[in-house]
């Protein structure tokens, strides 16, 4: 097998696949807590926003000899927190103000892409609308003292292609890490139990409306790394747009039934078409459409196509959490 | 204590005291108020950014669509596709759907209306539904998957329209007559080819811009979703599935049905906002390929929606008003402010729209206060003298004007008294709290 084209596929299958694992993850808590998160893409915007900020603010220092790496670190929780600080706008509708929580996430996804421009005209300069992401946010081989010859064909071309990115290694800590917390530990279980009876949470002491701050807050954090994670690997310079990734996590969310472990296959599923979608001209056995004009663009639609069909035979026995949505009120009975 | 006030001093209620408790001019002034306070938020940002010169941008922001005759017809022109993908948001509310898939029907309706335009030949009327029908197919698919199948409808709406830009983009480069021979991402210019095609200005195209008849049609669609919503049964069928989906079949009434239905008139109404967008005078530049993102006009809709709380007619009102705030947003730039800006003020208006339920609360109280009791009476009572001027101006004898003012002197005497007895009221209620 071409081990080059094989460290291809999966530099761009795992480039796919983080992003939205993370990001579907962020839905997850929010939606676990009973509060709809449609703005999952706003958010990703001002996480990714936030940390490329950092990350370039972070280039003289680190080419005078800061540690490149732990400037990463700082990149990406500084982008965590920008997420969830920009959450708590959703939070503070939806809990506090009882707002309708979809309308409140359209116009989060309206402001942020907004937001982005004011603040880099602010920040760089008028109609300079690209942060620039310096060339040292990758884990050079020569940095963790291993040649390329040394090591064996399929994992230099792992190491060369996909893996060398800190965000690669903090996802792969913070998703088991963010599954034990929801399913595994008793917070978990009192988020989960604002998400599907609120009442009966309450009626046992539990706080139901910091559960719902907590939930979303944890939800926007998560978001916003995706969203730094997306723009590293994407780009070397960011303008402010991630593609509609947060409504395809969205999409993966709901695909893998609000639940952990089938986010994570939901997420592979749609990354692999993806990745057939964009990796056709080097595949050689898939059929090209040479007699129609821009044919392969037709490619392109098959993780949406693929993901539709398999909603029309799953979504029979899909279940959301069953407050979602709904404000809670402490003098409703339900 | 209200119950005791309310039902025998009926009559005696001033003017204000009704009006404040009218349904439409609550959630009217609801509306009023999150546009003020979103203005409010992006004076608030304009001076953050730039302090010296907030309050001129501010200022241009308001009057700039009004500045000559060309940015008046300019806003005016912009409106008819972000209505129509308004009406379409609106629409689908109704229902209990949220219609995310606005930029992939207006996306079909765009493809069908240039296919009709320049391929078949047809006059602009045929275009517009072929648009519609467009739009129409690409509603019927989510619509089919959430009736039947129960496949959330945010969802397969997204995927479609990533699918509608896709197969727009493949199937407009397969159609080599469709293509503008010297820029070869775009299509050809419909005036070249099919003059009739484009939809007619009636005069309107002389001031200077791409003005033409579509506000008067989008005015009309509104309307006749106003009459669909409100005055048919058909309409009833839909708010009720909308607001109580168990009930609804429990009377009898289809919901599936409703569903997809709700979900097809959606679509067609975004697909007549891209036929609206394509095939007026100036949009010479025709459809642009090999877009990467989705219409903006799709997205617009939902805040248009949002901002008329799904009113039709509301929606007519919010349209005009996003499309002059976009004018004046590219005048804001000439004092080097971003015009994102008013992108900024439109997701902050939205945000307030959105707990539009607690600020209608809050206003009901809000108006039992003296100061807006005083504001109220006086616009009660400018009414009362506009309407007396126009009573005697209309009737020629003297006398009647004279017996109909001094009549109103009672009118306002018996006003003043009752409304007297509610500061007590008031402070009664207050010592009971």
């Amino acid at each position: 097998m071409d081990w080059v084209l094989f460290g291809k596929f999966c530099s761009s299958f795992i480039a796919f696949a983080i992003p939205l694992i993370l990001v579907a993850y962020g839905g997850m808590f929010s939606e676990h807590s009973g509060i709809i998160n449609i703005a999952l893409e706003a958010i990703m915007i001002i996480g990714a926003m936030v940390g490329s900020l950092v990350c370039s603010a972070f280039n003289d220092a680190v080419i005078s000899g800061f540690p490149s790496q732990l400037a990463m670190f700082i990149c990406i929780i500084s982008a965590g927190l920008g997420g969830a600080i920009f959450s708590l706008l959703l939070s503070f509708a939806s809990i506090r103000l009882k707002a309708d929580q979809t309308i409140a996430g359209i116009a989060l996804n309206t402001i942020a892409p907004a937001l982005f421009i004011i603040t880099i005209w602010a920040v760089q300069g008028e109609a300079n609308t690209n942060i620039f992401l310096p060339s040292w946010r990758r884990i050079s081989l020569s940095m963790m003292g291993i040649t390329s010859t040394s090591l064996p064909p399929f994992v230099n071309s792992l190491l060369t292609y996909s893996l060398n990115y800190l965000t690669t290694i903090v996802a792969v800590i913070l998703i088991p890490l963010a599954a034990v917390i929801l399913y595994k530990t008793s917070f978990g279980l009192r988020l989960r139990a604002c998400g599907e009876h609120p009442q009966a949470a309450d009626s046992v002491g539990i706080n139901v409306y910091r559960m719902r701050y907590a939930g979303v807050t944890i939800g926007g954090f998560l978001a916003g790394v995706g969203g730094i994670a997306y723009v590293l690997v994407v780009s070397s310079s960011f303008d402010g747009q991630v593609a509609g990734y947060g409504f395809l996590a969205l999409a993966v969310m709901i695909f893998g039934n609000w639940k952990p472990v089938r986010i994570i296959l939901a997420a592979l599923f749609f990354s692999l078409f993806t990745t057939i979608s964009n990796m056709t001209n080097i595949i050689d056995w898939l059929p090209s459409f040479d007699n129609i004009a821009e044919g392969a663009k037709l490619y392109k639609l098959l993780p949406y196509l693929v993901t539709i069909f398999v909603l029309i035979f799953t979504s029979k026995r899909s279940k959301a959490p069953k407050a979602e949505g709904i404000p809670y009120d402490v003098s409703k009975r339900s | 204590m209200m119950n005791k006030s309310a039902i025998p001093s009926l009559k005696k209620d001033s003017m204000w005291k009704r009006l404040r408790m009218t349904p439409w001019f609550i959630s009217f002034s609801s509306s009023i108020f999150t546009i003020i306070l979103g203005l409010i938020a992006g004076l608030i940002l304009l001076i953050v950014i730039n302090p010296a010169k907030a309050f001129s941008a501010f200022g241009i922001l308001f009057v700039g669509g009004f500045d000559s005759a060309h940015s008046i017809a300019q806003f005016i022109y912009l409106a008819p596709p972000i209505l129509m993908t308004g009406l379409s948001i609106a629409f689908a509310f109704k229902t209990g759907l949220f219609n995310i898939g606005t930029p992939g029907q207006f996306l079909a309706g765009t493809f069908m209306a240039l296919v009709g335009a320049i391929v078949w030949n047809c006059p602009w009327y045929i275009n517009i539904l072929l648009a519609m029908i467009g739009g129409a197919i690409w509603g019927f698919i989510p619509g089919l998957c959430k009736a039947f199948f129960n496949v959330n409808e945010v969802l397969s709406a997204i995927m479609l329209n990533w699918i509608a830009i896709i197969i727009v983009d493949v199937a407009i480069s397969n159609i080599p007559s469709m293509i503008d021979p010297v820029y070869a991402t775009r299509t050809v210019n419909i005036a070249n080819v099919n003059a009739s095609g484009i939809i007619p200005g009636w005069g309107l195209e002389n001031f200077d811009s791409g003005l033409n008849i579509s506000i008067f049609l989008a005015i009309i669609f509104a309307i006749v979703c106003w009459i669909i919503i409100n005055k048919t049964n058909f309409g009833f069928e839909l708010k009720a599935c909308g607001s109580n989906k168990f009930a609804s079949k429990y009377a009898g009434i289809s919901d599936k049905k409703n569903i997809v239905l709700s979900f097809v008139i959606a679509g067609a109404l975004a697909g007549i906002g891209g036929a609206f967008q394509y095939l007026a005078p100036t949009a010479t530049g025709g459809y642009s390929l090999q877009i990467s993102s989705l219409p903006e006009e799709g997205f617009t809709g939902i805040s248009v929606g949002l901002l008329a709380a799904s009113n039709p007619i509301g929606c007519i009102f919010a349209a005009l008003f996003i499309s002059y705030l976009d004018v004046s947003g590219e005048a804001i730039q000439q004092l080097r402010y971003a015009p994102e800006n008013v992108s900024f003020i439109i997701g902050i208006i939205v945000y307030f729209a959105s707990f539009v339920a607690l600020v209608r609360i809050w206003l009901q109280k809000v108006y039992k206060k003296e100061l807006f009791r005083f504001i109220g009476q006086m616009i009660v009572k400018f009414c009362k003298w506009v309407k007396t001027r126009f009573h005697r101006g209309k009737v020629i004898d003297a006398e009647v004007g004279e017996v109909s003012s001094s009549t109103q002197k009672k009118v306002d005497e018996v006003t003043q008294k009752s409304d007297d007895i509610h500061p007590l009221e008031n402070k009664k209620e207050e010592e009971t709290k």
